[in-house]
């Protein structure tokens, strides 16, 4: 009786072991395409810029290694540095203005008002449109003759007395920061939606309870929504500060592939643009490309570190 | 809703024909021309003498592709060796794409065809060659002119376009005075630079800085000095795109632009066209003017090279370039072919000897930047310091060259 006992017991174990086997094939065969296809598009393809930024890379091809001299030339190299500078500054001013504005429109459209949905859709509405007709319409707005001009001359700001006559986008002191404002509005609509998402899974018994120990709106906001919104906070700083730091199509409309004036909306991806296709300088260029994958991989280390590993939950 | 039955004959129908449904004139050979965008005019006096071409050639069939970002979009053509057959060159771009190895020297078939070269202006064809090699033939001339608006310049009491650097400053005082912008000209090399030339001066000698020179300087010193006084106005500055369009919306009285503004402003400012009058640049120590042209060129992994090479003959030839230039969007750049009528001033910049072209070099565009920038930057302050906005510009402008 035992030995048969034994023998179905080794029998049961090597079929469930061959079912898990087959579990694993079938689930394997299933991811190996994407797989794949994540293995030659992304990864595959960055380590043949790493390669590429090895060498002295033409149209046609390698006419020679050089080393590391690309990453030593763009350490020296002034634009390079003015374009580091650039991006690191758009990104640490539009990622808190497009969070707070986010988490702003989040919480009123959850609110309960009348019209929510139709306010969600408006909110989003910057997000989805193209971004090449929104610069092209911001610039025309932002034009010594444009809306916002006459606006400051109804209030009685003296417009021509300003910067470059009141042409902010291309004055080196101002383009910059008026493309931050641009952005903070197109991209808040997006935040919106993560911070909307995660509000919406907040469990309202939390809120009741805090309400019913005697809690202030203001004190339930701050110690146990904000505190819950923790994932939504970490997706979306992360995701701000990764896409802000390559911002690269509304610089190129304003200011040219050049980055005028002053080279003050030249950002890392548009140097990237102008090595390449003005200046021909693709390993060049590949090294700038590896340096910000660099620049971003750091910070979104930092913010992993900052936030957290796990998403922080009320029963923790 | 179509019935199985119908949907299965009208597919075997398809399949049946599909084999022997073959484009009109199979044995022609199709020549792909890549070319940027341009205005109406230019489209109208290209497809002409495109037309005129396939007449003489019924065996080719030129199919144009626009490119909205030619530079770019030819990269990625010659990096996948599928380049166009014939493409618009860029004579500032010229030397950059020879040095990569992806353009056809021209010699071969220069040679064997006999086709003289004795007509072009030696200057057009200068940024094409590198050494004995030849990569492309130009297509035109544009050298840059003096516009002016009788209607403002007759608010201020100007009858005629100022001829000197004394005479522009005279009207310039006297249309600020009436709150008329005189000029509208980008801070630019490709503008400004006209005016190096004519102080004595120059942009480069061969891929060296010619910036440091007493003419250049003091040219320098003088445009500023207008940027400073509102005697030069950028187009950003009036709210335009160009300054082209600033002239069409009568925000400035004068602008220097080449003879594509004229198709420019008939299209979208008529009434300005017809009261628009044309002169040489204001002369300093000497008539100067900057000349732009580009070529038609073959690149090297180019399919159909011979029917290129003739259709390159033919539009670099006396009869096609008259019927391109004929439409008044460039200046010939063959002596043997007629000025355009209306265009006797443009004509007469691109033959004179004190028009150069604008440089080509390897490097050339990190040049452009590095002024343009600084340039921009120093014009956008009031209250700038000529003498160090100068030292500034030439100082990092020079930097910028070849080593």
């Amino acid at each position: 009786m035992s030995a048969l006992t034994d023998f179905e017991a080794a029998r049961h174990l090597s079929e469930k072991r061959a079912r898990i086997r087959r579990e694993s094939i079938t689930g394997w065969s299933f991811i190996a395409v994407p797989m794949l296809l994540l293995l030659f598009l992304n990864i595959g393809i960055f380590i043949y810029a790493i390669y590429i930024s090895s060498q002295d890379w033409g149209i046609m091809g390698s006419k020679g290694g050089v080393g590391f001299e690309n990453y030593r030339t763009a350490f020296a190299d002034p634009i390079f540095l003015k374009a580091v500078r650039n991006s690191i500054l758009y990104a640490a001013i539009v990622v808190p203005l497009q969070t707070c504005l986010g988490l702003f429109l989040a919480l009123l459209v959850n609110s309960k008002v009348r019209g929510a949905k139709f306010f969600r859709a408006t909110f989003y509405f910057p997000s989805i449109a193209s971004s090449a007709a929104i610069t092209t319409l911001f610039i025309f707005l932002m034009a010594p003759d444009g809306l916002f001009n006459r606006f400051l001359t109804l209030i009685g700001v003296d417009v021509p007395g300003l910067f470059n006559s009141g042409a902010w986008l291309s004055d080196s002191r101002t383009a910059l920061y008026s493309i931050i404002g641009l952005n903070a509005w197109t991209t808040s609509g997006t935040m919106m939606l993560f911070y909307l998402a995660n509000l919406q899974t907040i469990n309202e018994s939390y809120v009741e309870a805090a309400s019913i120990d005697g809690a202030s709106k203001r004190q339930v906001f701050w110690y146990i929504t904000m505190p819950l919104l923790k994932p939504a906070h970490f997706f979306v700083i992360s995701t701000g500060v990764i896409g802000a730091v390559q911002l690269y199509d509304q610089a190129i409309l304003a200011g040219g592939a050049d980055g005028s004036p002053d080279y003050s909306l030249m950002t890392m991806v548009l140097y990237i643009y102008n090595l390449c296709f003005r200046q021909l300088q693709f390993g060049y260029a590949a090294a700038i490309g590896v340096l910000l994958f660099v620049i971003i991989f750091g910070l979104t280390l930092m913010q992993r570190k900052i936030f957290g590993s796990r998403a922080w939950s009320a029963e923790d | 809703m179509l019935s199985r039955k119908s949907l299965i004959v009208g597919v075997v129908a398809l399949a049946l024909v599909t084999p022997f449904a073959t484009p009109a004139n199979a044995a022609q050979t199709v020549v792909t021309l890549a070319t940027w965008g341009s205005s109406p005019a230019e489209t109208e006096a290209l497809n002409d003498a495109i037309a005129t071409f396939e007449v003489r050639n019924p065996t080719i069939d030129v199919q144009q592709v626009v490119h909205n970002d030619h530079g770019a979009q030819m990269i990625a053509k010659f990096a996948s060796k599928t380049p166009p057959d014939v493409f618009y060159l860029d004579a500032g771009i010229a030397q950059d794409w020879a040095a990569q190895g992806i353009l056809e020297d021209l010699t071969k078939y220069v040679n064997a065809s006999n086709f003289s070269l004795t007509a072009f202006n030696k200057s057009y064809l200068a940024p094409f060659k590198t050494g004995s090699a030849l990569y492309g033939l130009p297509k035109d001339a544009n050298p840059l002119v003096l516009e002016g608006n009788k209607t403002l310049m007759a608010r201020a009491g100007i009858k005629t376009l100022p001829t000197t650097i004394a005479q522009f400053d005279s009207a310039a005082k006297l249309l600020l005075a009436k709150k008329i912008t005189p000029m509208c000209v980008d801070a630019d090399i490709n503008r400004l630079g006209a005016y190096f030339y004519s102080f004595g001066g120059s942009i480069a000698t061969g891929t060296k800085s010619g910036l440091n020179s007493a003419g250049t300087k003091a040219a320098l010193t003088w445009a500023l000095t207008n940027y400073k006084t509102g005697a030069f106005k950028t187009p950003a500055q009036l709210s335009a795109g160009w300054a082209g369009e600033a002239f069409g919306k009568e925000l400035c009285a004068f602008t220097m632009e080449g003879a594509w503004l004229d198709p420019y402003l008939r299209d979208a400012f008529p009434k300005v066209a017809a009261s628009m009058i044309k002169g040489q640049l204001p002369a300093a120590k000497s008539a100067g003017s900057l000349a732009f042209t580009a070529a038609y060129a073959i690149g090297k992994d180019s399919t159909n090279k011979d029917a290129a090479w003739a259709f390159i003959q033919y539009m670099t030839g006396a009869r096609g370039m008259g019927v391109w230039t004929s439409y008044g969007v460039a200046i010939p750049s063959r002596s043997d072919v007629a000025i355009p009528v209306g265009y006797e001033v443009n004509g007469q910049a691109a033959k004179a000897k004190t028009t150069v072209t604008t440089p080509s070099f390897v490097g050339w565009n990190k040049v452009i930047d590095a002024f343009n920038n600084e340039t921009k930057k120093q014009v956008q302050d009031k209250n700038m310091n000529v003498a160090k906005a100068v030292a500034s510009i030439i100082s990092k402008t020079s930097a910028a060259f070849p080593k």
